[in-house]
């Protein structure tokens, strides 16, 4: 009997190489070695945001999506969106801007109000009352979270985590009242409204390199660059099926699928 | 204590249930080992679960405080609020979800809301697709033309006005869009892997509240 569940052995693999990888970056990372990231203009503009809402004296909004739960598939997503809301927060704090989050997943609620609350604990300040607002996902969180963004005109906008239709919606309601936007969704769909509207998009594995690329840990960054090389060989081996799938040879889509 | 209960603690579950769940997903383990990965599968939807009692509670508690306080302009829809969260489960126990009443209710205002808000997004696309439509450099005007045939690849009148607009429509939608896609797809994955391996090994700190 096969050790491996069938049609899974190629995926392990693939796991195994990537893992391989990652520590070898890290190695070099933690040698000192300076390894290059590329700049994420998003994440360096939310000084700014917050600087810009202290100046005008505006509340800074977040959102980390209006779909999904922290049992299913876009877990990661809703995890990226908290590392998001932990390097705002921080922010906020240090620099005494106002923060509104609107916050539709009550499984992500207790994490996110810690994440806050560790946040300005650490600034020596208490938390403002109704700077974490649950609002029900689906149409009342639309149409709330929208309202939010309006009635206290925020400065600054960040949505980032797995959206529904609602980006667009929250999106163009923050850029009405002329806030600086930055949003990030690994949600295909959602991805077009976002880099239409907003200043700065991150584009789906951006978001979850946001704590990462915020700490500039040799582990966090190593893990980063270690994708690069992998990226590339996906690249080519992607080339290399449609050349040999072109030509009716078989062996390395077997291979894949094993 | 505390630093042990905030931060290794859940470091240390988040580890364990990563693995147990990526192995039994790999290999095949005795049944003993794959009842307790679907038992922990099942354990985050019930999870989930009990996180909506705790949603309600936190929502009504910081309504009540509007209603309290009296907050100008907005004490009122907070009060409506609170009004509903109670009525549907009331109604729900003594007519049920089957009755006119419950039916009537729910159908004429949480149905209308819903259509009207999907109805105000046209608006927000259309503003939307006006700031993605502005000529500003090369990339725009890609796409905008790209956006124009696909327009009329889906509207009637575009196969009436040329009969090639569909065909290439439908390949600007199969060829570069479906490979677009794809790159971010396969991207993600790889984002995605770094994500788990950062987390199963304790590297990822950000959903913790970040470094103290």
């Amino acid at each position: 009997m096969s050790l491996f569940i069938e049609g899974r052995t190629f995926s392990f693999i693939v796991i195994l190489i990537s893992f391989a990888t990652f520590y070898y970056m890290i190695q070099r990372a933690k040698r000192g070695e300076k390894l290059f990231i590329r700049k994420l203009a998003g994440l360096d503009a939310m000084t700014e945001m917050v600087g810009r809402a202290v100046e005008t004296n505006r509340p800074v909004f977040f959102c980390s999506g209006t779909t999904g739960t922290l049992s299913s598939s876009l877990a990661p997503q809703l995890l990226a969106g908290v590392s998001a809301l932990t390097h705002l927060s921080k922010l906020t704090a240090q620099n005494g801007a106002r923060l509104i989050v609107a916050e539709s997943h009550p499984d992500l609620l207790p994490m996110i109000d810690a994440v806050v609350k560790t946040n300005y604990d650490i600034n020596g300040l208490e938390v403002p009352p109704d700077t974490v607002q649950y609002i029900p996902t689906g149409t009342s969180f639309t149409i709330a979270a929208g309202s939010i963004i309006k009635r206290e005109n925020a400065a600054a906008s960040v949505l980032i985590g797995p959206f529904s239709h609602a980006s667009v919606f929250l999106a163009q309601c923050a850029a009405e009242v002329g806030a600086l936007q930055v949003a990030g969704t690994a949600r295909t769909l959602q991805i077009p409204f976002f880099a239409a509207i907003c200043d700065y998009c991150l584009i789906a594995e951006d978001i979850y390199v946001i704590d990462a690329y915020v700490s500039r840990r040799p582990e966090s960054v190593g893990s980063i660059v270690g994708e690069d090389p992998l990226k590339i060989a996906a690249g080519i081996l992607c080339v290399l099926v449609a050349i040999l799938a072109t030509l009716n040879i078989s062996w390395l889509t077997d291979l894949l699928s094993l | 204590m505390s630093q042990t209960f905030r931060r290794y603690i859940p470091m240390a579950l988040s580890a364990a249930v990563g693995f147990i769940t990526i192995i039994t997903y790999f290999f095949y383990f005795p049944l003993v080992i794959q009842n307790a990965s679907s038992a922990l599968v099942s354990w985050g939807s019930i999870l989930t679960a009990f996180a909506q009692g705790l949603g309600t509670i936190f929502l009504l508690r910081s309504h009540a405080r509007r209603v309290i306080r009296r907050d100008q302009g907005e004490w009122i829809y907070s009060l409506v609020i609170i009004i509903s969260t109670f009525i549907f489960p009331v109604l729900f126990f003594t007519h049920g979800d089957t009755s006119t009443l419950y039916k009537t209710l729910y159908q004429t205002i949480n149905n209308n809301i819903g259509a009207g808000v999907w109805g105000i997004l046209i608006f927000a696309l259309t503003g939307a697709v006006y700031r993605a439509f502005r000529l500003q450099n090369l990339n725009s005007t890609f796409l905008l033309v790209s956006c124009l045939i696909v327009m009329l690849q889906i509207a009637p009148v575009g196969g009436v006005i040329w009969s090639g607009f569909p065909i290439l429509g439908n390949w600007i939608m199969d060829i570069p869009t479906t490979g677009g896609y794809r790159g971010i797809m396969v991207t993600a994955a790889f984002g995605l892997i770094a994500l788990g391996f950062r987390t199963l090994f304790g590297y990822e700190k950000g959903y913790l509240g970040g470094e103290e």
